[in-house]
């Protein structure tokens, strides 16, 4: 039995290595699963951007911004990213990354007459796991303030 | 004892079938596009005129850290295998800036063809390739032995190239 057993796994091993060369790479998730993004109306002033990692993920604190377009009337005030993990890279130095769910505020110098705006989020991550990095993101939000 | 002998045999037609499978997917591995490739210095290379060689096009950025990484192996391999029959070409994806990565290709001392993107119609062209790094290998008839996310296995792509370039 031990040796039909042998046999076996022999010939799983012989078929796992002849189905080797056709085997699949693990893909990538498309980046808008990757890196959520919600982004909604705190108050008058302050738009909220919800960032959520999928597992594995990352985004690059300094790879994440934001701008206004079409929004005469409206400026970015700050920008208001929390402290995220830090990393040492032997090429780029030390980065902050976030794995987790973050929520960034963007704080607005914003006329009541400026009732719309675009809101530009750009942002830019790679997947640990595969060892991947992603192109920059760049999402536009039409916000509508009351 | 028959139920053994049985079981034995069916082992055996699936591995013979598995080899068969192996040897009909190998037939049909997908040919490389014929890819004209710019270098950093203008000049041009076509893919098709690589023919005979084994070939790897690696799609990388300049902001990917994991890219970088591999450099010192890619320059390595590259030194080893070139004169057997070895070429390296590594692409620089369309959002990347063509001062750094020119900036990159100079300060690393970069030995292999280094080739912007502008467009992305390279990256379209492989696989729609998004992420970084992606590593095409392409045998010497232009077919793609295999197609790589994220970092190479040097230990593996060494032993390929020896057994195929007999370095």
């Amino acid at each position: 039995m031990i040796k039909l057993k042998h046999a076996a796994l022999a010939a799983i091993q012989i078929l796992m290595l002849q189905a080797g060369v056709a085997l699949a790479a693990e893909e990538p998730l498309p980046p808008d699963q990757a890196f959520k993004l919600k982004v909604s109306l705190r108050d008058p002033n302050t738009v909220t951007a919800e960032f959520t990692p999928a597992k594995g993920h990352y985004l690059y604190k300094n790879k994440t911004f934001f701008a206004l377009k079409n929004s005469s009337g409206a400026l970015i005030r700050e920008v208001r990213l929390p402290p995220g993990e830090v990393k040492n890279d032997p090429f780029f130095g030390t980065m902050e990354t976030y794995k987790k769910p973050i929520q960034v505020e963007i704080v607005l110098d914003r006329t009541p007459k400026a009732k719309r705006l675009t809101l530009l989020a750009n942002y830019q991550g790679c997947n640990e796991k595969i060892g991947v990095c992603y192109p920059p993101q760049q999402k536009s939000f039409d916000l509508a303030f009351p | 004892m028959a139920f053994k002998r049985n079981l034995l045999f069916a082992l055996a037609a699936i591995a013979v079938l598995g080899a068969a499978i192996a040897s009909y997917a190998l037939a049909q591995r997908p040919a490389a596009p014929d890819a004209m490739f710019t270098m950093l210095d203008g000049r041009q290379l076509r893919l098709a005129d690589l023919r005979g060689k084994t070939v790897v096009v690696m799609f990388w950025a300049t902001s990917c850290p994991i890219c970088k990484g591999e450099m010192p192996d890619l320059v390595e391999t590259y030194r080893k295998y070139q004169p057997c029959g070895f070429e390296l070409i590594a692409v620089a994806m369309a959002y990347d800036s063509p001062e750094q990565v020119k900036n990159f290709a100079e300060s690393g001392g970069l030995p292999f063809p280094v080739v912007l993107d502008t467009g992305g119609d390279l990256a379209r062209a492989f696989s729609d390739t998004k992420v970084v790094p992606t590593t095409f290998l392409i045998d010497g008839s232009g077919k793609f032995v295999s197609r790589t996310l994220g970092a190479i296995d040097f230990t593996k792509l060494r032993q390929y190239l020896d057994a195929s370039l007999g370095a």
